[in-house]
């Protein structure tokens, strides 16, 4: 699962510049993403009568990608090489585990590679599928988790853009669904 | 004892019947033990803890972990998978995650009765207060994997804090990256599983090693096939040098090719039927016995070549005539060389034990075979006279080869000398991480793999000891509190971590209750609409395989927790009652040292032994001289060495006491020489030493501490041996030295 997110996080990242006007292009021909990205990310999770959401920005660099939630509470995460930091509130950042010497978020969803522009990292772990976009122009992208241990628990990732990536929709096995979607800053 | 056909017939039944016996037990499976534990006292822990303390050993023996290093993660990750998918195909590995749905089921079981706190008490308002900002950080960041099922009735994510908090010192928990850890389903000692996992490693190597992968592995299995490998190496080299050279010894000094053919083929069948005997009282042999068994090769050839010497010496007489020339020597050799290596069976070490019947086994069939087999193969020559005078030339050259006259008191003065000076200057080596050579390669992985796993190679343990589980689980929760207040690192792996006491169950629970979900679980349940409390789980699951392996009951129904500790603060003093901290490699090495001290009185009971021997035999005070010449050897064996910086063991003392056995071989034959006015015995005895160096000797070029101090011992003890027997013939000026 986490697996599924990091590449899935690591596909929104890339697709940062403003749409343009002019047609879409491949999915694979997005550029390596910089600056800040405003979000909202809802939940819906089963046997919770009310979707979770919460909204905030993402900012981009060579270096590291910094993911803060700035409502309902803050959380400020940043993702580099070196591993995950996490401050909640008006705490400390802190590792976000203390296991291991690296966390699977950075070491194998190949996030870094996607941030310099490798698309080709997402098919790694996921089997790509382009499927026709509904409504405006744009594309449509499905990935399958090629992991059998990671497909126990997600079912799929929906991806849909033009230049970048709009939205993003986590399906997992269990019926919880995430739904991240991106505007522009 | 009958030179007949019938002796032969039945000497070659016995034969056969000890080949299909040893053939049968090769056939049935492993009969060489690689395990260094195997050489270590038995006595050096009470029998309750050591066999909790092996158990455990045992299981974390057979634990192995891998790190997969490679320049981008996508072939890291590849490459990790191969592996995986190889280990899994051999069927010799079991993944850590085929267990971590258990695991991970008994946290989530346990959630509201565990802490990642040491007590009850350090989980406070501040602590609360954490983990009611990380979880939800959880909900509303980025990656976590929180379900809707597990937010209801968990809202906390107490599970995941658990997971990760107790995950952190432990081999089971924490996979990431590169990381594969699991355990063998064979023992970590058996060859084939080594030689199968090895070849395996060195398969994906091969195929990874042009993408820049790396591995760092780290296991008892790699360092088991690593010594396996140096000791094979040293049987075989070792073991084929000497041969080689006391075959091209003998045919010097005899030839006659029946004559070589006679002694290997006797060398061999003592061989055999002291392998025979061992595997029929064990149901292994320590490798390193196979090793010591190379002296075999010195003692039995002794015999033979003091055999052909008699006969050639005395125009090759008839059988019995023939017998009754050496019976007396070598008779009193057998008793006195058996009783020596009888003595190593009270030293209380397993490898020791399997060596006395070893090697009094071969010594006494190599006695038996010398008079009843090799006396009536032996064959008068065509020419016996020519053949007679021909051995004559070669006597006189021997003897000549020989000190003599004064060179004799100089050279043993100069041995005394230098004994002294090893006694004023000897330092001793007991600590068993130094007797065994470890692979700086597998060290390096070792010390990488410590930066994900801090307890892989772990050594040191937390005993914790109980009437019943409850009790040995508040030892050790008392213990493991001061611990962690000592060191908070201190902690790899403890059960009562995972499965406290019913007390601290209780006292978990309550601080849960009072400082967690007194003050935010309405807010927690209004802010995800919770509708819903938790509900507790109403019965246990059962408990994960490596924590069940954590609690050893043992033969008188107590229970021990065996934690693992990574380090232990210097000056730490663990005063709780019933816990004890278990430094496997520090207590084998005091008990030891306790050995080294304690052998010394096997060396005297075999002084005495031999002593009763040559008095009964001889009947005569003087003969006890037969005796102070091995014990002036043995001290030289042991100490000379120590003049020179090589430190004194507790296996110096044990091939002293082999040396003793030798010695008197050559004081007695000399004595006998000596009352019979003969000429040949010195020849012999420079022979047969000529041959003990090759064999015993070379052990000294062994890698291995124990091996190459027991070969120093002797090497250095022999010719001492040799030079004081001839001196105190000399001396005596009783026959032809005077």
């Amino acid at each position: 699962m986490r697996r599924g997110l990091a590449a899935l996080v690591s596909a929104v990242l890339v697709t940062a510049p403003a749409m343009a006007e002019t047609a879409c292009p491949a999915p694979g021909a997005m550029q390596p993403a910089s600056g800040r990205l405003p979000f909202v990310q809802t939940r819906h999770l089963s046997n919770i009568a009310e979707p979770i959401g919460s909204s905030g920005y993402v900012d981009i660099s060579d270096a590291e990608v910094v993911w803060t939630v700035l409502d309902p509470i803050e959380v400020r995460t940043v993702i580099s090489d070196a591993g995950i930091l996490q401050a909640v509130e008006d705490g400390p950042l802190e590792p976000v585990s203390s296991a291991g010497v690296a966390n699977p978020m950075v070491s194998e969803s190949g996030l870094i590679d996607l941030l310099k522009g490798n698309f080709a990292a997402v098919s790694t772990y996921y089997d790509v599928e382009e499927v026709p976009a509904s409504g405006s122009a744009g594309w449509r992208v499905r990935l399958h988790p090629k992991n059998a241990g990671v497909a126990e628990y997600l079912t799929g990732i929906n991806l849909t853009g033009c230049r970048s990536i709009e939205t993003v929709e986590i399906v997992q096995s269990n019926g919880d669904v995430m739904n991240i979607g991106f505007g522009t800053e | 004892m009958p030179g007949s056909r019938g002796t032969l017939t039945v000497f070659l039944v016995l034969l056969l019947a000890a080949a299909l016996f040893v053939g049968s037990r090769l056939q049935g499976g492993q009969i060489f033990d690689t395990d260094i534990q195997s050489i270590l006292p038995n006595r050096s822990l009470s029998p309750a803890v050591r066999a909790a303390v092996l158990e455990t050993t045992d299981i974390s023996a057979n634990r192995v972990a891998f790190l997969v290093q490679a320049g981008t993660p996508e072939v890291q990750r590849a490459a990790k998978e191969d592996l995986s998918s190889l280990l899994d195909a051999s069927g010799l590995f079991i993944d850590d995650l085929a267990s971590a749905e258990e695991t991970g089921r008994w946290i989530y079981d346990n959630r509201e009765e565990l802490l990642c706190e040491a007590d009850a008490e350090a989980f406070d308002e501040a602590a609360a207060a954490k983990v009611r900002r990380d979880a939800l950080a959880k909900v509303y960041g980025i990656g976590a994997p929180v379900s809707g099922d597990l937010l209801r009735t968990d809202p906390f994510l107490l599970t995941l804090r658990l997971a990760d908090c107790l995950s952190a010192g432990m081999i089971a928990g924490g996979q990431n990256a590169g990381l594969l850890t699991g355990r063998l389903t064979e023992s970590a000692y058996r060859i084939d599983t080594q030689d199968s996992l090895i070849a395996l490693i060195a398969g994906w190597q091969d195929r990874w090693a042009d993408q820049g992968v790396t591995l760092a592995r780290t296991g008892a299995v790699f360092y088991a096939a690593h010594a396996g490998n140096s000791a094979r190496w040293e049987i075989s080299v070792i073991g084929m040098v000497g041969l080689a050279g006391v075959v091209l010894l003998l045919g010097l000094a005899f030839r006659r090719l029946s004559s070589v053919l006679l002694v290997v083929t006797l060398i061999g069948v003592s061989f055999l039927s002291g392998l025979c005997v061992t595997l029929f009282f064990f149901p292994k042999i320590h490798v390193l016995v196979m090793v010591f068994a190379a002296m075999l090769v010195g003692v039995v050839s002794d015999y033979a070549v003091h055999t052909f010497a008699a006969r050639a010496s005395n125009n090759w007489p008839g059988d019995a005539e023939s017998r009754r020339l050496v019976r007396r020597p070598i008779t009193v050799s057998m008793l006195t060389t058996a009783a020596g290596f009888a003595g190593l069976w009270f030293l209380g070490i397993n490898l020791f034990a399997q060596l006395a019947v070893f090697a009094v086994t071969g010594v006494v069939a190599a006695w038996l075979l010398v008079q009843g087999v090799l006396v009536p193969l032996d064959i008068r020559p065509r020419a016996p006279e020519r053949a007679a005078e021909s051995w004559a030339r070669r006597v006189r050259v021997i003897n000549h080869l020989l000190p003599r006259g004064r060179v004799l008191p100089i050279l043993s003065i100069a041995f005394v000398l230098l004994t002294l000076g090893g006694v004023l200057r000897h330092t001793t080596l007991d600590d068993v991480r130094q007797f065994q050579p470890r692979s700086p390669d597998l060290l390096a992985d070792e010390a990488v793999m410590r930066t994900v796993l801090p307890a892989a190679g772990g050594v040191v343990y937390l005993v914790s000891e109980g009437d019943t589980l409850e009790a040995a689980q508040a030892v050790e929760e008392a213990a493991v509190q001061k611990l962690l207040a000592a060191d908070p690192a201190t902690v790899a792996l403890a059960y009562t971590r995972f499965d406290p006491s019913d007390s601290a169950r209780a006292r978990n629970s309550a601080a849960i209750e009072t400082r967690l979900k007194a003050p935010y679980l309405d807010e927690f349940r209004k802010r995800f609409g919770l509708t819903e409390a938790a509900s507790p789980a109403t019965e246990l699951p059962a408990r994960p395989d490596w924590l069940e392996a954590l609690h050893v009951t043992g033969d008188q129904g107590r229970h021990f927790l065996v934690a693992q500790l990574n380090t232990v603060p210097p000056e730490f003093a663990l005063d709780v009652p019933g816990a004890m901290i278990v430094d496997i490699p520090d207590t084998y090495s005091q008990a030891f040292a306790a050995y080294r001290k304690l052998s010394t009185y096997s060396l005297l009971i075999a002084s005495l032994a031999a002593a009763v021997f040559v008095l009964v035999i001889y009947r005569s005070w003087r003969a006890l001289l037969i005796i102070a010449c091995p014990c002036a050897a043995m001290l030289a064996g042991i100490f000379i060495p120590a003049m020179f910086g090589f430190p004194l063991s507790f296996f110096s003392i044990a091939a002293a006491l082999v040396l003793f056995g030798i010695g008197i071989d050559y004081a007695a034959f000399i004595w006998e020489a000596s009352e019979k006015q003969e000429d040949w015995s010195r020849a012999s005895v420079l022979i047969g030493a000529v041959t003990t160096e090759l064999s015993m000797g070379l052990l000294s070029l062994s890698e291995t501490y124990p091996v190459s101090s027991f070969g120093l011992t002797i090497a250095v003890g022999v010719p001492c041996a040799l030079i004081y027997a001839l001196t105190v013939a000399g001396f005596m000026k009783r026959g032809v030295y005077s």
